[in-house]
């Protein structure tokens, strides 16, 4: 018998984290609660320990493994549970829960649960999280200033969960990758920054009261010319 | 090389904007407006962000270049920016000889090169028997967004070369006149003593041994034997059938060419004119010749031709054709050395009519059979009826156990024949 290694194709790990990561903190800001901040940590680890299960599976050691993956999956539900039972406002409802999902099911994408990891999974945790910001905008639970960093934050998270299946798919966990990955994330979060700049000043030309259309307009054209150029 | 290619990987992100648009728009919050330009700015991110060709380079340092089968041998490679602009994401695949296995790390690498800066990282193979070139690395670089990826592949010369050295060859004692026809009565070159016998009435007075009449004052005549060399045809089995090998270990075709390439050495080396010729997916020759220039080319066949590719075919309909045409190619009287796993009955029908037809067969068979299961129990069982098939014919047939170097399954036929 060879002792030939085979290349395990699953999402690089130092990204994952970093996307869970950075999205769950998007989450806790949109809900400022603290118990949300604690209900997230929770789903966080469970998620590490879910990693750690199917990494054991994956090597053969099933019986430490599985029931380890198994209890990361209750922990993670645990979180949820948790914050769902001690939020003091009913329409927190609508922005804290999709955040809180879309986390878990980001994490699901990238431990990962099955194969290379899911892409649609991450798509949709991230819209969901998204959705808990837009939520929170229109029940005006936060200010424009988390709304635009948590925003922001969700479009990062995504990038980084995205680089992390392409370099997992190309390379597999067995290679060191870590700078490539580290230059990707830090030119995302050089845009990210530039991205909340351009668009403050963007703001603070037009005053919010007045000529609301002529801001949308000039919006709506930027959309239309960017659609133009992407194809 | 080819262009870069689109990922489409931040294909969605539009999605996001508009969402917040419409829902900025539907509920008056200008705050989403300000989101949505954050997407649009992501939008237009990778298609501002600049592309350019990389040029690398790959250079290898093996830790042993002829190591013995089954060592483990650690490569490390170095890739090398040689352009003027950094590579932001590389994402290189060294290209590990089909035939080996690695085991130990991964010869997969990401890096981010200055322009003029390199990377180096190794990894472990196990050896096999035979020789063994690195196929081109493959290397997919991407611009800082990600948007764009292109493939390209970095080629560096790089073997690993697990053969052992071979002393005697199987050859069949008939030999071609091909010294005598040049030489005459005149002694040159290609001349060696042989025996002195008792003077016969007529032979050449430059023959006698004067020597020897001096000192005994009898006549003796002296006997040179001319030097023979042999027309020789290397004929390796390089058919589907062929391609088999035991659990762990290299396969017949890849055993077959490591011992052709053993033995072109050295018949070429004792003077012969050795030529090359495979069934299989392509019909390969090589006329027989001798010579450095010679060797050099038939080698480069050996390692290069689509023949003898590590990846077997995946049918035989052409094998008659072959047959056919290696027939009509072989010089006359030429020897086939036949290297087969004989894993069939066609080869075996094959080598008989060769040998019936006047070109004396040889066979060199490596036993890559194991009879572990019932079924290879019967594969076993039929590959030593045609062995005896073959010798019950006067073909000699050298089986080789792949566990042990050549040479010496080749002496051991050698004293069998002898004794």
């Amino acid at each position: 018998m060879t002792d030939a290694v085979t290349v395990p194709k699953r999402p690089a790990w130092g990204s994952s984290l970093l996307a869970v990561i950075v999205l769950a903190f998007a989450v806790s800001r949109v809900g400022h609660e603290a118990a949300v901040a604690t209900g997230l940590g929770i789903e966080v680890a469970g998620l590490v320990v879910v990693a750690v299960g199917a990494s054991l599976v994956r090597r053969g050691h099933r019986l430490v493994g599985l029931p380890l993956a198994v209890g990361g999956i209750a922990v993670v539900g645990l979180g949820i549970c948790y914050v769902l039972m001690l939020l003091a406002r009913p329409p927190a409802l609508l922005d804290v829960v999709p955040g809180l999902l879309g986390v878990a099911l980001v994490g699901i994408a990238l431990v990962p649960v099955r194969g290379r990891g899911s892409r649609w999974s991450l798509r949709v945790g991230v819209a969901l999280a998204f959705l808990g910001v837009l939520a929170s905008a229109v029940l005006q639970e936060t200010t424009p200033g988390v709304q635009l960093l948590a925003g922001t934050l969700c479009i990062v998270a995504w990038d980084l969960g995205e680089n992390a299946i392409s370099v997992g798919t190309q390379l597999g966990r067995r290679a060191r990758t870590w700078s490539i990955e580290a230059v990707h994330g830090v030119a995302t979060l050089v845009v990210a920054w530039l991205a909340i700049r351009l668009s403050r000043v963007a703001s603070g030309v037009q005053p919010p009261t007045t000529s609301l259309s002529a801001f949308v307009l000039l919006v709506v054209a930027v959309l239309v010319l960017t659609a133009a150029l992407h194809d | 090389m080819s262009g870069f290619e689109a990922t489409n990987r931040w294909r969605g992100v539009l999605v996001f904007s508009a969402l917040a648009l419409v829902v900025g728009l539907g509920a008056k919050r200008p705050s989403l407006l300000v989101l949505a330009g954050v997407g649009v700015v992501y939008a237009v991110y990778p298609a501002v962000s600049p592309t350019w060709e990389p040029a690398l380079t790959v250079t290898r340092s093996l830790s042993e270049t002829t190591p013995m089968n089954g060592e483990h041998v650690t490569v490390e490679t170095t890739v090398r920016n040689d352009g003027d602009r950094p590579v932001f994401d590389l994402r290189f695949l060294d290209g590990v000889p089909p035939a080996l296995s690695v085991v130990e790390d991964s010869p997969r690498r990401g890096a981010v090169l200055r322009p003029g800066s390199s990377v180096t990282y190794s990894y472990t193979v196990e050896a096999k028997r035979g020789k063994h070139r690195f196929q081109p690395a493959t290397a997919v670089v991407r611009d800082l967004s990600g948007a764009h990826e292109l493939e390209t592949t970095v080629v560096g010369e790089t073997e690993i070369d697990c053969t052992a050295e071979l002393d005697s060859s199987p050859l069949r004692p008939q030999t071609l006149d091909y010294v005598g026809r040049v030489l005459s009565d005149q002694v040159g070159q290609g001349l060696e003593f042989d025996r002195t016998r008792e003077y016969k009435h007529g032979d050449a007075k430059n023959r006698v041994d004067w020597k020897r009449y001096a000192r005994t004052n009898e006549l003796a005549t002296i006997e040179f034997r001319t030097e023979r060399s042999v027309n020789v045809v290397l004929l390796v089995d390089a058919r589907s059938s062929a391609y088999h090998a035991t659990d762990d270990d290299i396969h017949a075709v890849g055993l077959c060419v490591s011992a052709a390439e053993q033995l072109l050495v050295q018949l070429l080396g004792d003077r012969n004119q050795v030529g090359l010729a495979a069934l299989g997916r392509e019909f390969c020759w090589v006329g027989t010749g001798n010579g450095r220039e010679h060797l050099v080319r038939t080698q480069q066949a050996l390692a290069t031709h689509k023949a003898f590719h590590p990846v077997p075919p995946s049918n035989d309909d052409e094998q008659d054709r072959q047959f056919q045409t290696l027939r009509e190619r072989l010089p006359d009287a030429a020897q086939v050395i036949l290297l087969s796993p004989l894993c069939d009955d066609w080869i075996v029908t094959g080598a008989r009519r060769l040998d019936a037809y006047g070109y004396p067969v040889s066979v060199v068979s490596p036993d890559v059979v194991q009879p572990d299961t019932l079924g290879r129990r019967l594969a076993a069982i039929e590959r030593s009826n045609r062995v005896t098939m073959l010798r019950a014919g006067d073909i000699p047939v050298v089986e080789w156990d792949p566990a042990v170097p050549l040479g010496r399954s080749v002496a051991a036929t050698r004293t069998r024949w002898l004794s």
